[in-house]
C-alpha cells in the first residue's frame, strides 16, 4: 500500500491535436449551422434580478404558462395521468424517514440492443437518513461484490430550490427548466417542455433529493398538458403499472396502479407516439424505510 | 474586436482536444469525435452565454451530449470496462512495465464514479476547483471536498488483486444520468 497518488498524474493522457482533415471540415460545418436567437430564458431572468420581488413573480405568474403551450384554460395532465400523479404524490409523503431511520433506495437498471438484454453486472444502493445533517450512505455492487460503501454529504446534492421551492406548480415547472439549462445539462432542443420532462426525472431518480420536492414534482406535472397514463409494454422489462409519458418522448416515469408508488422508469419502451430506438432501459427504484444502514469505509473529513 | 466566429475558431483548437481527451475516456475512441461535434454545435448555437472560462462549461455539456446519446443510466460501468477506457484514454508511451501500468490503472479504476471523476477531472483534464465544480454542477467547496475524500481512498486503495484487472470486458458502455 502506498500513500502516494501521483501515479495518476503519470498515466496522464496526452492531449492530441485534432486530426487538421477532420477539424478543418466540422469547425466549418459548425459554423454554417446559423447561430440560435438568445433563449428566452436568460434575459427573463435578467429581469427577474432586477425587478424588485413582487413586481418579479407577477412577470413570472405572466410568462410561466406559456412554457407549456396555451394552458391558460386550466389544462394540464389527462385526468388518469393527474390522478396517478396525485396518488404517487401522497405515496411518497408516506416514506419520509424519521431521525434515526433512512430512505433505503436500490436501483435496478436493464439494457437492452435491439431486443436483445444486455449483462449488467453493477448495482448500487442508497441510504438517506432522516437527519439530514448526517451522511447518506451510497453502496456499490459489482459482479455480487460490495466494492465500495461510502459517505455522501447531503449537502452536495442540495439545489437551493429543494427547500424554497415556489408553491405555485407553474413556477416550480419553470424552476425545473431553469435547472436544467444552468449549468448546461443537455443538447439544446430547444424545448422547455422536454428540459422540464428531463429535469423531472433527473429529480425523482435522485435519491437524495428531499421527497417533499419530489412530491410537489409530481403536483406539478399535473399542470403540463400533453402527460397522459398508459399501461406499461410487456414487450421488455420488469416495470409493470401505469406509465405516463409525453408527447414523443421516449422517457417514461412508472407507477403501480393500486398504490401510485414510483416504480421507475423506462426508456424506449413504454411511449407509443415515441420514434422507435434501439437501446431501451429500464431503471427500477425499490424503496423501504429502514432503521439502520451501512458502515462507510472511511469518515467524512470535517 | 474579434468576430464570434473567431472567438468560436480559436476556443475550438484551444479547448477542442481536451473535449476530446475527456470523451474519449468516457465513451471509447469510436464516438468521441462525435460528442465533440455536438458539443461545439450546442456551444455555437450559445455563444453569447457561455461563460467564461469556457471549459467546464464545454466539459459539462460533453457529459449531457453523451448522456443524450446512450440514453442509459447505469451510474456504475464494469470495473473492467472502466480500466479498459482509462487503459485506451492513457494509451501513449509511459515509463511504467505492463504491470506497473495495469496495477495503477486498476487503482484509479476501482474508485467510485464520482471519485474517480473528481480525480481525472483535475490530474487528467487540467481543470481547476471552480471549472470542475462547473462541469459536475455542485459548488466548489463541494467539489474540494469530494476531491480530498477521493484522493484519501486513493492512497489507501489496495493494489491490482483486490481491483481484478484481467476480467473480461464488460459489452456495456454508460453513462451517469445525473
Amino acid at each position: 500500500m502506498t500513500t502516494d497518488t501521483r501515479f495518476v498524474d503519470d498515466l496522464r493522457p496526452e492531449v492530441r491535436p485534432f486530426d487538421p482533415e477532420w477539424s478543418a471540415e466540422t469547425l466549418t460545418a459548425i459554423l454554417a449551422e446559423p447561430a440560435a436567437e438568445p433563449r428566452i430564458v436568460r434575459p427573463r431572468r435578467l429581469v427577474l434580478i432586477t425587478l424588485p420581488i413582487a413586481a418579479a413573480l407577477a412577470l413570472a405568474a405572466v410568462i410561466a404558462p406559456s412554457l407549456l403551450g396555451d394552458d391558460r384554460g386550466g389544462q394540464g395532465a389527462s385526468a388518469a395521468a393527474t390522478e396517478v400523479l396525485t396518488k404517487a404524490a401522497g405515496a411518497l409523503e408516506s416514506q419520509i424517514p424519521a431521525k434515526g431511520q433512512y430512505l433505503n433506495v436500490k436501483h435496478v437498471d436493464r439494457f437492452w440492443v435491439d431486443g436483445k438484454e444486455q449483462p449488467n453486472r453493477g448495482s448500487f444502493e442508497d441510504w438517506v437518513p432522516g437527519d439530514r445533517s448526517m451522511p447518506m450512505i451510497e453502496q456499490t455492487t459489482e459482479d455480487g461484490r460490495i466494492t465500495d460503501t461510502t459517505p455522501q454529504p447531503l449537502d452536495e446534492y442540495d439545489r437551493p430550490y429543494y427547500t424554497e421551492y415556489p408553491t405555485d406548480p407553474r413556477e416550480l415547472l419553470d424552476a425545473l427548466d431553469r435547472a436544467a439549462v444552468e449549468p448546461p445539462q443537455d443538447s439544446d432542443t430547444g424545448d422547455r417542455a422536454k428540459n422540464i420532462w428531463d429535469q423531472a426525472f433527473r429529480e425523482l431518480q435522485g435519491a437524495a433529493v428531499p421527497v417533499e420536492f419530489k412530491a410537489a414534482i409530481l403536483r406539478a406535472l399535473t399542470k403540463v398538458p400533453g402527460v397522459t397514463a398508459v399501461p406499461t409494454t410487456n414487450s421488455v422489462g420488469d416495470l409493470r403499472g401505469t406509465a405516463l409519458i409525453f408527447k414523443k418522448e421516449p422517457l417514461a416515469f412508472v407507477f403501480d396502479q393500486d398504490s401510485g408508488v414510483f416504480l421507475g422508469m423506462s426508456i424506449g419502451i413504454d411511449n407509443p407516439n415515441a420514434p422507435s430506438i434501439s437501446n431501451q432501459t429500464t431503471l427500477a427504484l425499490v424503496t423501504t424505510i429502514v432503521e439502520s444502514a451501512p458502515t462507510p469505509d472511511y469518515e467524512l473529513e470535517e | 474586436m474579434k468576430s464570434s466566429a473567431e472567438l468560436f475558431t480559436e476556443c475550438w483548437h484551444t479547448d477542442g482536444p481536451r473535449v476530446l481527451a475527456y470523451a474519449r475516456r468516457h465513451i471509447g475512441d469510436d464516438l468521441a469525435h462525435d460528442v465533440v461535434a455536438d458539443t461545439f454545435l450546442v456551444a455555437w448555437r450559445r455563444w453569447d452565454t457561455v461563460p467564461e472560462p469556457r471549459i467546464g462549461w464545454l466539459i459539462a455539456t460533453a457529459r449531457g451530449v453523451m448522456r443524450n446519446r446512450q440514453r442509459t443510466i447505469n451510474r456504475h460501468r464494469a470495473l473492467a470496462d472502466r480500466i479498459a477506457r482509462l487503459d485506451q484514454a492513457a494509451s501513449h508511451d509511459v515509463s511504467e512495465s505492463a504491470v506497473g501500468r495495469q496495477e495503477a490503472l486498476a487503482r484509479l479504476g476501482a474508485l467510485s464514479e464520482q471519485h474517480r471523476e473528481a480525480v481525472l477531472l483535475t490530474s487528467w483534464d487540467g481543470l481547476n476547483a471552480v471549472e470542475a465544480s462547473a462541469a459536475l454542477g455542485i459548488r466548489p467547496a463541494a467539489f474540494r471536498r469530494r476531491l480530498s475524500r477521493a484522493r484519501a481512498v486513493l492512497a489507501d486503495s489496495p493494489g491490482p488483486d483486490a481491483a481484478q484487472p484481467h476480467d473480461p470486458p464488460a459489452t456495456r458502455s454508460t453513462q451517469e444520468l445525473s
